[in-house]
Protein backbone atom coordinates (compact mmCIF):
# COMPACT_ATOMS: atom_id res chain seq x y z
CA UNK A 1 0.00 0.00 0.00
CA UNK A 2 1.29 3.45 -0.92
CA UNK A 3 2.09 5.91 1.87
CA UNK A 4 0.36 9.30 2.04
CA UNK A 5 3.59 11.00 0.96
CA UNK A 6 3.82 8.77 -2.13
CA UNK A 7 0.19 9.44 -2.97
CA UNK A 8 0.77 13.19 -2.68
CA UNK A 9 3.61 13.06 -5.24
CA UNK A 10 1.94 10.52 -7.53
CA UNK A 11 -0.98 12.94 -7.83
CA UNK A 12 1.22 15.16 -10.03
CA UNK A 13 1.72 12.32 -12.51
CA UNK A 14 -1.80 13.14 -13.67
CA UNK A 15 -1.86 15.77 -16.48
CA UNK A 16 -4.97 17.29 -14.87
CA UNK A 17 -2.99 17.99 -11.67
CA UNK A 18 0.27 18.92 -13.38
CA UNK A 19 -1.21 21.42 -15.86
CA UNK A 20 -2.13 24.09 -13.25
CA UNK A 21 1.04 23.37 -11.25
CA UNK A 22 3.17 24.06 -14.35
CA UNK A 23 1.22 27.27 -14.89
CA UNK A 24 2.11 28.37 -11.35
CA UNK A 25 5.80 27.50 -11.77
CA UNK A 26 6.29 29.32 -15.11
CA UNK A 27 6.27 32.92 -13.72
CA UNK A 28 8.54 31.82 -10.87
CA UNK A 29 11.17 30.26 -13.17
CA UNK A 30 10.99 33.10 -15.68
CA UNK A 31 11.60 35.65 -12.89
CA UNK A 32 14.60 33.61 -11.69
CA UNK A 33 15.92 33.46 -15.29
CA UNK A 34 15.69 37.23 -15.77
CA UNK A 35 17.19 38.15 -12.36
CA UNK A 36 20.05 35.65 -12.67
CA UNK A 37 20.79 36.74 -16.25
CA UNK A 38 20.95 40.40 -15.21
CA UNK A 39 23.32 39.59 -12.33
CA UNK A 40 25.40 37.18 -14.46
CA UNK A 41 25.80 39.66 -17.34
CA UNK A 42 26.74 42.41 -14.89
CA UNK A 43 29.46 40.29 -13.28
CA UNK A 44 30.63 38.79 -16.59
CA UNK A 45 30.93 42.08 -18.44
CA UNK A 46 31.74 44.70 -15.78
CA UNK A 47 33.08 42.99 -12.63
CA UNK A 48 35.13 39.92 -13.63
CA UNK A 49 38.78 40.65 -14.42
CA UNK A 50 40.39 40.12 -17.84
CA UNK A 51 41.98 36.69 -18.27
CA UNK A 52 45.77 36.74 -18.05
CA UNK A 53 46.38 34.51 -21.09
CA UNK A 54 43.26 34.83 -23.29
CA UNK A 55 42.51 38.50 -22.75
CA UNK A 56 38.92 39.62 -23.33
CA UNK A 57 38.14 36.66 -25.63
CA UNK A 58 37.61 34.52 -22.54
CA UNK A 59 34.32 36.37 -21.78
CA UNK A 60 32.63 33.91 -24.16
CA UNK A 61 32.95 31.53 -21.19
CA UNK A 62 29.87 33.18 -19.60
CA UNK A 63 27.73 31.84 -22.43
CA UNK A 64 29.66 28.77 -23.58
CA UNK A 65 30.01 26.94 -20.26
CA UNK A 66 26.42 27.52 -19.01
CA UNK A 67 24.77 26.44 -22.30
CA UNK A 68 27.07 23.40 -22.52
CA UNK A 69 26.22 22.32 -18.97
CA UNK A 70 22.51 22.90 -19.54
CA UNK A 71 22.62 20.97 -22.84
CA UNK A 72 23.97 17.90 -20.99
CA UNK A 73 21.77 18.38 -17.94
CA UNK A 74 18.59 18.55 -20.05
CA UNK A 75 19.52 15.26 -21.70
CA UNK A 76 19.98 13.60 -18.29
CA UNK A 77 16.56 14.91 -17.20
CA UNK A 78 15.09 13.51 -20.43
CA UNK A 79 16.70 10.18 -19.58
CA UNK A 80 15.11 10.32 -16.14
CA UNK A 81 11.63 10.95 -17.61
CA UNK A 82 12.21 8.19 -20.18
CA UNK A 83 12.95 5.68 -17.40
CA UNK A 84 9.98 6.83 -15.31
CA UNK A 85 7.71 6.66 -18.37
CA UNK A 86 8.84 3.18 -19.41
CA UNK A 87 8.62 1.73 -15.90
CA UNK A 88 5.52 3.45 -14.55
CA UNK A 89 3.70 3.97 -17.88
CA UNK A 90 2.90 7.59 -17.02
CA UNK A 91 1.92 9.71 -20.02
CA UNK A 92 3.15 12.89 -18.36
CA UNK A 93 6.73 11.55 -18.17
CA UNK A 94 6.82 11.15 -21.94
CA UNK A 95 5.29 14.60 -22.41
CA UNK A 96 8.03 16.11 -20.24
CA UNK A 97 10.64 14.19 -22.22
CA UNK A 98 9.31 15.58 -25.53
CA UNK A 99 8.96 19.08 -24.07
CA UNK A 100 12.63 19.19 -23.07
CA UNK A 101 14.12 18.01 -26.38
CA UNK A 102 13.87 21.23 -28.49
CA UNK A 103 15.38 23.38 -25.72
CA UNK A 104 18.16 20.82 -25.29
CA UNK A 105 18.84 20.96 -29.03
CA UNK A 106 18.99 24.77 -28.98
CA UNK A 107 21.37 24.76 -25.99
CA UNK A 108 23.63 22.25 -27.75
CA UNK A 109 23.60 24.36 -30.92
CA UNK A 110 24.57 27.42 -28.85
CA UNK A 111 27.34 25.43 -27.17
CA UNK A 112 28.81 24.51 -30.58
CA UNK A 113 28.34 28.03 -31.95
CA UNK A 114 29.98 29.80 -29.01
CA UNK A 115 32.68 27.10 -28.90
CA UNK A 116 33.56 27.75 -32.55
CA UNK A 117 33.75 31.49 -31.94
CA UNK A 118 35.95 30.93 -28.90
CA UNK A 119 38.09 28.33 -30.66
CA UNK A 120 39.07 30.63 -33.52
CA UNK A 121 41.00 33.25 -31.46
CA UNK A 122 42.41 30.73 -28.95
CA UNK A 123 43.19 27.65 -31.10
CA UNK A 124 43.27 29.27 -34.53
CA UNK A 125 40.45 26.99 -35.77
CA UNK A 126 36.64 27.22 -35.83
CA UNK A 127 36.31 23.45 -35.55
CA UNK A 128 38.51 20.42 -34.87
CA UNK A 129 37.44 16.76 -34.69
CA UNK A 130 38.33 16.75 -31.02
CA UNK A 131 36.66 14.27 -28.63
CA UNK A 132 34.77 16.98 -26.68
CA UNK A 133 33.50 18.79 -29.77
CA UNK A 134 32.56 15.61 -31.61
CA UNK A 135 30.62 14.14 -28.68
CA UNK A 136 28.77 17.45 -28.23
CA UNK A 137 27.89 17.33 -31.96
CA UNK A 138 26.61 13.76 -31.41
CA UNK A 139 24.43 15.16 -28.59
CA UNK A 140 22.88 17.62 -31.07
CA UNK A 141 22.19 14.75 -33.51
CA UNK A 142 20.60 12.76 -30.68
CA UNK A 143 18.24 15.62 -29.83
CA UNK A 144 17.33 16.07 -33.51
CA UNK A 145 16.81 12.29 -33.93
CA UNK A 146 14.46 12.13 -30.94
CA UNK A 147 12.43 15.07 -32.27
CA UNK A 148 12.32 13.58 -35.78
CA UNK A 149 11.30 10.17 -34.46
CA UNK A 150 8.50 11.78 -32.48
CA UNK A 151 7.07 13.43 -35.57
CA UNK A 152 7.66 10.38 -37.79
CA UNK A 153 5.51 7.94 -35.75
CA UNK A 154 1.84 8.89 -35.67
CA UNK A 155 0.78 6.50 -32.91
CA UNK A 156 1.52 8.44 -29.72
CA UNK A 157 2.15 5.41 -27.53
CA UNK A 158 4.57 3.82 -29.97
CA UNK A 159 6.28 7.16 -30.55
CA UNK A 160 6.67 7.71 -26.79
CA UNK A 161 8.25 4.30 -26.24
CA UNK A 162 10.55 4.58 -29.27
CA UNK A 163 11.74 8.06 -28.25
CA UNK A 164 12.25 6.94 -24.65
CA UNK A 165 14.40 4.00 -25.80
CA UNK A 166 16.45 6.24 -28.11
CA UNK A 167 16.89 8.75 -25.27
CA UNK A 168 18.13 6.01 -22.95
CA UNK A 169 20.61 4.72 -25.54
CA UNK A 170 21.95 8.27 -25.93
CA UNK A 171 22.40 8.84 -22.19
CA UNK A 172 25.75 7.03 -22.43
CA UNK A 173 27.03 9.99 -24.50
CA UNK A 174 26.70 12.47 -21.60
CA UNK A 175 29.46 11.06 -19.34
CA UNK A 176 31.59 10.61 -22.47
CA UNK A 177 31.22 14.35 -23.22
CA UNK A 178 32.06 15.25 -19.63
CA UNK A 179 35.08 12.94 -19.24
CA UNK A 180 36.35 13.24 -22.84
CA UNK A 181 38.94 15.85 -21.82
CA UNK A 182 40.30 13.44 -19.19
CA UNK A 183 40.11 10.19 -21.16
CA UNK A 184 41.65 11.54 -24.37
CA UNK A 185 44.36 14.04 -25.22
CA UNK A 186 42.15 16.83 -26.52
CA UNK A 187 42.68 20.34 -27.82
CA UNK A 188 39.73 21.41 -25.65
CA UNK A 189 40.92 22.54 -22.24
CA UNK A 190 40.25 20.43 -19.16
CA UNK A 191 37.61 21.27 -16.56
CA UNK A 192 38.30 24.52 -14.69
CA UNK A 193 35.64 23.63 -12.13
CA UNK A 194 35.71 20.22 -10.45
CA UNK A 195 33.72 18.78 -7.55
CA UNK A 196 36.83 17.04 -6.19
CA UNK A 197 39.52 19.65 -6.93
CA UNK A 198 37.50 22.86 -6.60
CA UNK A 199 38.15 25.66 -9.10
CA UNK A 200 41.23 27.18 -10.69
CA UNK A 201 39.53 30.46 -11.61
CA UNK A 202 38.91 33.75 -9.80
CA UNK A 203 35.82 33.86 -7.56
CA UNK A 204 34.14 36.62 -9.58
CA UNK A 205 34.57 34.58 -12.79
CA UNK A 206 33.10 31.55 -11.07
CA UNK A 207 30.11 33.54 -9.79
CA UNK A 208 29.45 34.89 -13.29
CA UNK A 209 29.33 31.33 -14.65
CA UNK A 210 27.17 30.03 -11.78
CA UNK A 211 24.63 32.85 -12.18
CA UNK A 212 24.45 32.45 -15.96
CA UNK A 213 24.02 28.68 -15.56
CA UNK A 214 21.17 29.26 -13.10
CA UNK A 215 19.62 31.68 -15.60
CA UNK A 216 19.80 29.26 -18.56
CA UNK A 217 18.52 26.43 -16.36
CA UNK A 218 15.54 28.54 -15.23
CA UNK A 219 14.91 29.57 -18.85
CA UNK A 220 14.97 25.92 -19.95
CA UNK A 221 12.54 25.04 -17.14
CA UNK A 222 10.19 27.89 -18.14
CA UNK A 223 10.09 27.00 -21.83
CA UNK A 224 9.85 23.25 -21.17
CA UNK A 225 6.94 23.69 -18.75
CA UNK A 226 5.14 25.90 -21.28
CA UNK A 227 5.78 23.32 -24.01
CA UNK A 228 4.60 20.53 -21.71
CA UNK A 229 1.37 22.44 -21.01
CA UNK A 230 0.80 22.70 -24.75
CA UNK A 231 1.59 18.99 -25.16
CA UNK A 232 -1.04 18.26 -22.48
CA UNK A 233 -3.58 20.50 -24.23
CA UNK A 234 -2.95 18.79 -27.58
CA UNK A 235 -3.20 15.25 -26.19
CA UNK A 236 -6.04 15.81 -23.75
CA UNK A 237 -8.11 18.17 -25.88
CA UNK A 238 -11.07 15.76 -25.71
CA UNK A 239 -10.94 15.32 -21.93
CA UNK A 240 -13.61 16.94 -19.78
CA UNK A 241 -11.16 18.42 -17.25
CA UNK A 242 -9.43 20.51 -19.92
CA UNK A 243 -12.53 22.46 -21.00
CA UNK A 244 -12.27 25.27 -18.39
CA UNK A 245 -8.56 25.64 -19.23
CA UNK A 246 -9.33 25.87 -22.95
CA UNK A 247 -11.91 28.58 -22.30
CA UNK A 248 -9.37 30.49 -20.21
CA UNK A 249 -6.87 30.25 -23.08
CA UNK A 250 -9.24 31.99 -25.47
CA UNK A 251 -8.28 35.71 -25.82
CA UNK B 1 29.81 59.44 -24.12
CA UNK B 2 32.53 59.81 -26.71
CA UNK B 3 32.74 57.82 -29.93
CA UNK B 4 36.07 56.43 -28.78
CA UNK B 5 34.47 54.93 -25.65
CA UNK B 6 31.75 53.27 -27.76
CA UNK B 7 34.31 51.95 -30.26
CA UNK B 8 36.48 50.57 -27.44
CA UNK B 9 33.44 48.92 -25.84
CA UNK B 10 32.36 47.33 -29.14
CA UNK B 11 35.82 46.19 -30.19
CA UNK B 12 36.51 44.43 -26.83
CA UNK B 13 40.26 44.72 -27.45
CA UNK B 14 39.89 43.27 -30.94
CA UNK B 15 37.79 40.26 -29.82
CA UNK B 16 34.43 41.92 -30.50
CA UNK B 17 34.19 40.04 -33.81
CA UNK B 18 34.01 36.79 -31.77
CA UNK B 19 32.18 37.90 -28.61
CA UNK B 20 29.29 39.87 -30.21
CA UNK B 21 28.17 37.04 -32.55
CA UNK B 22 27.98 34.77 -29.47
CA UNK B 23 25.70 37.23 -27.69
CA UNK B 24 23.68 37.92 -30.85
CA UNK B 25 23.11 34.21 -31.61
CA UNK B 26 22.04 33.55 -28.00
CA UNK B 27 19.46 36.36 -28.22
CA UNK B 28 18.27 35.11 -31.63
CA UNK B 29 17.94 31.50 -30.39
CA UNK B 30 15.93 32.50 -27.31
CA UNK B 31 13.70 34.78 -29.41
CA UNK B 32 13.13 32.13 -32.10
CA UNK B 33 12.32 29.46 -29.52
CA UNK B 34 9.78 31.68 -27.76
CA UNK B 35 8.30 32.79 -31.12
CA UNK B 36 7.89 29.17 -32.31
CA UNK B 37 6.25 28.16 -29.06
CA UNK B 38 3.81 31.08 -29.30
CA UNK B 39 3.11 30.10 -32.91
CA UNK B 40 2.39 26.49 -31.83
CA UNK B 41 0.02 27.75 -29.14
CA UNK B 42 -1.75 29.97 -31.68
CA UNK B 43 -2.03 27.08 -34.18
CA UNK B 44 -3.49 24.89 -31.45
CA UNK B 45 -5.93 27.62 -30.51
CA UNK B 46 -7.06 28.12 -34.10
CA UNK B 47 -7.44 24.40 -34.69
CA UNK B 48 -9.14 23.32 -31.49
CA UNK B 49 -10.62 26.14 -29.49
CA UNK B 50 -12.09 28.27 -32.25
CA UNK B 51 -13.97 25.30 -33.70
CA UNK B 52 -15.27 24.44 -30.24
CA UNK B 53 -16.21 27.76 -28.68
CA UNK B 54 -16.66 30.15 -31.59
CA UNK B 55 -19.12 27.87 -33.28
CA UNK B 56 -21.69 29.85 -35.23
CA UNK B 57 -25.10 28.25 -34.61
CA UNK B 58 -26.46 29.76 -37.82
CA UNK B 59 -23.95 27.94 -40.00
Amino acid sequence: MESKEQQRWMRFASPAEFYPLAGTLVPLFSAVAIIMAAAGVWIGVFVAPTDATQGEAYRIIYLHVPVSWVSMFIYLIMGFWAVVGLIMQTRLSFMMMHALAPTGAWMTFLSLWTGALWGRPTWGAWWVWDARLTTELILLFLYLSIMSLNTAIEDRRRSDRACALLTLVGVVNVPIIYFSVIWWNTLHQGASISFSRGTTMANTMLWGIVLMTASFWAYAATISLLRCRLEILEREADSEWIRPHLQRLAP
Amino acid sequence: MSNQFVMDFLSIQGYGIYVWPCIAMTVVVLAVEIFWLRKRYRRFYEKTIRSEFDHDPAS
